[in-house]
């Protein structure tokens, strides 16, 4: 008994670490054909890569001020928060629009048929697409982060742990894309009708919040609070404090940058709070991709 | 749509699904697949209900399949490491079906319809389970193709694997050890094709403006590119009715394995 007792223990580890395998098989060859698509789709380049670094460079000519107003330091931590800030423009356009884009034209072309007759797990389905997604973005993210230097913008490694936050932060709100485009997905599967749905919550969430975040004074004075809430208004000033070189003397320097009020969310309850959105809204992704799209018959 | 579907296929045989365009062969499939889910009644697949089957079973689906981002090469890297019984043969089936593997480095975009036909079939044929399910797996394809396939599909059911395929090619009946004829209304005929075509009666070309429609059954004429088709009724002569003197050419022949889908879908699928 007691050496069948351990069989079943080995042949339960055996089909657990095969489990594993095959989920990380399954994830890698999601993440690769979504990147691979992506990455050769025309809209990815321009809208992913391009508009974001072109939107940075429209800003930095149009609407930062001078040096002579604000002093040298100042307009490179300013340009290099603006950066920031369209930077994870750049990611939510990947994470978002490109993320629901491709998964609605999946659904559209009754890809899940197939899909759904293999013995795929959907978190790895999700996964994948994360991966894709995270990969692409951060080359649209550096792209405009590059764009910036060469204009001039400052960036700074706060403190030690920055790098951390930064990367993050990162991570998580490029799984709040994903996971919003998920939930758009589920409510609308049309893969048109998707892609002019996300682009309307990119563009609304970016000016709502004032720039992602950057220039909170365009908010009526009440509702500024919403910028360190909103996530991608909390990502960017996480994001701007921890990488530039910003006046530390908190508000009073950031208000010089015009990045407040409110104060910057420089403690770790904000980056907690990052976190709570991206887990909250990526189990309920995860969720509807297992019984929206797989169990149930996402694209009929 | 399929309101009301009910046959068995047995393993170890090549049954084949026939029926008109848009009688719902590929929901069929896919219901079979574990692709969608019977609105009513119960599917059994290999003794499981087809949730439990998706490892012991591979799944052909026409025009779905490929990303046309994608090369060839990388379409098949996608579907392999998605199933567990994936194998290493795709090279040798596409060079079965005369696919030039070089191509597999093409993006997908740039295949024509017959290449991508062949690329979801040896992506389908890549798995080592009992039983495949092929929609419409010899649409676009060459003459020639198609017989190639017609002798790799033959060769693995002699190897004991189980094929449903969907058509509305007659020349696949030649394929198949069992035919599901399908309608609107369900299936409207099962038999081997020697015994689905044994039934059918004697057809009736004409060719000229002779009204025969007395002598077909429902008084139905079939139009093709030179004859008109009927099947003779039961209680006509065949010299009688070839028998005419108003310049109408009409014969009286065995049926074809096209008769037999005219037979079987449009005749006793409305009755």
């Amino acid at each position: 008994m007691a050496q069948r007792t351990t069989r079943d223990q080995t042949e339960s580890n055996t089909a657990t670490a095969g489990t594993g395998v095959r989920w990380t098989k399954q994830t890698k060859a999601f993440a690769l054909r979504n990147l691979r698509a992506m990455l050769r789709t025309k809209a990815t380049i321009i809208w992913g890569f391009g508009f974001p670094a072109f939107w940075y460079i429209l800003t930095s000519l149009f609407f930062l001020p001078d040096a002579g107003d604000v002093g040298a330091a100042t307009l490179a931590d300013t340009k290099g928060a603006t950066a920031v800030s369209l930077g994870l423009f750049g990611v939510l356009t990947v994470t978002l629009v490109a993320f629901a884009s491709g998964l609605g034209e999946d659904l559209t072309a009754k890809r899940y048929r197939k899909l759904r007759s293999l013995p795929v797990a959907p978190s790895a389905d999700f996964a994948g697409r994360y991966l894709a997604g995270v990969a692409v973005a951060a080359v649209s993210y550096a792209l405009v982060l590059a764009v910036g230097w060469v204009d001039g913008a400052s960036y700074t490694l706060r403190q030690p742990s920055s790098v951390l936050v930064v990367v993050g932060s990162f991570l998580l709100f490029a799984l709040v894309g994903t996971s919003v485009a998920v939930l758009v997905i589920w409510l609308v599967e049309d893969a048109e009708i998707v892609v002019g749905i996300t682009n309307a919550i990119l563009l609304v969430s970016y000016f709502l919040t004032g720039y992602n975040g950057l220039v909170p004074g365009l908010l009526p004075g009440d509702s500024r609070w919403l910028v360190n809430v909103a996530p991608n208004s909390l990502a960017a000033r996480l994001q701007a404090w921890h990488l530039t070189d910003l006046p530390k003397t908190v508000p009073a320097g950031t208000r010089e940058a015009g990045l407040s009020p409110p104060s910057l969310p420089v403690s770790p309850a904000f980056v907690t709070l990052l976190a709570a959105w991206a887990v909250v809204l990526g189990v309920a992704a995860a969720v509807l991709m297992d019984r929206a799209v797989y169990s149930g018959e996402g694209g009929e | 749509m399929l309101e009301v579907v009910e046959f068995d296929a047995d393993e170890g045989e090549i049954t084949l699904l026939m029926g008109p365009n848009g009688v719902g062969k590929t929901i069929l499939l896919s219901c079979l697949a574990g692709g969608l889910r019977a609105s009513e009644g119960d599917i059994s697949v290999l003794g499981d209900h087809p949730e439990a089957t998706k490892e012991r079973l591979s799944f052909m689906l026409q025009d779905t399949m490929l990303v046309d981002e994608l090369t060839g090469r990388e379409n098949v890297a996608f579907f392999r490491d998605l199933h567990p019984r994936s194998t290493d043969g795709v090279e040798s089936v596409l060079d079965r079906l005369d696919f030039e593997v070089d191509a597999l480095g093409q993006e997908v975009r740039d295949y024509s319809g017959g290449m991508k036909r062949k690329l979801e079939l040896a992506i389908s044929l890549n798995v080592d389970a009992p039983l495949f399910l092929l929609d419409e797996p010899t649409a676009a394809l060459d003459m020639t193709t198609v017989e190639t396939l017609h002798s790799l599909l033959a060769a693995r059911r002699d190897a004991g694997e189980t094929i449903i395929l969907s058509s509305h090619l007659p020349g696949d009946a030649d394929l198949a050890d069992r035919i599901v004829v399908l309608t609107e209304d369900g299936v409207s005929a099962v038999g081997s094709p020697e015994d689905l075509l044994a039934e059918v009666p004697p057809v009736v070309l004409v060719e000229g403006p002779g009204d025969v429609s007395e002598s077909v059954r429902d008084g139905r004429l079939f139009e093709g590119e030179i004859h008109r088709r009927g099947f003779l009724r039961a209680d006509r002569d065949p010299e009688a009715v070839t028998d005419n003197t108003d310049g109408t050419a009409i014969q009286v022949r065995d049926p074809s394995y096209t008769d037999m889908f005219n037979y079987y879908v449009h005749l006793r699928g409305n009755q």
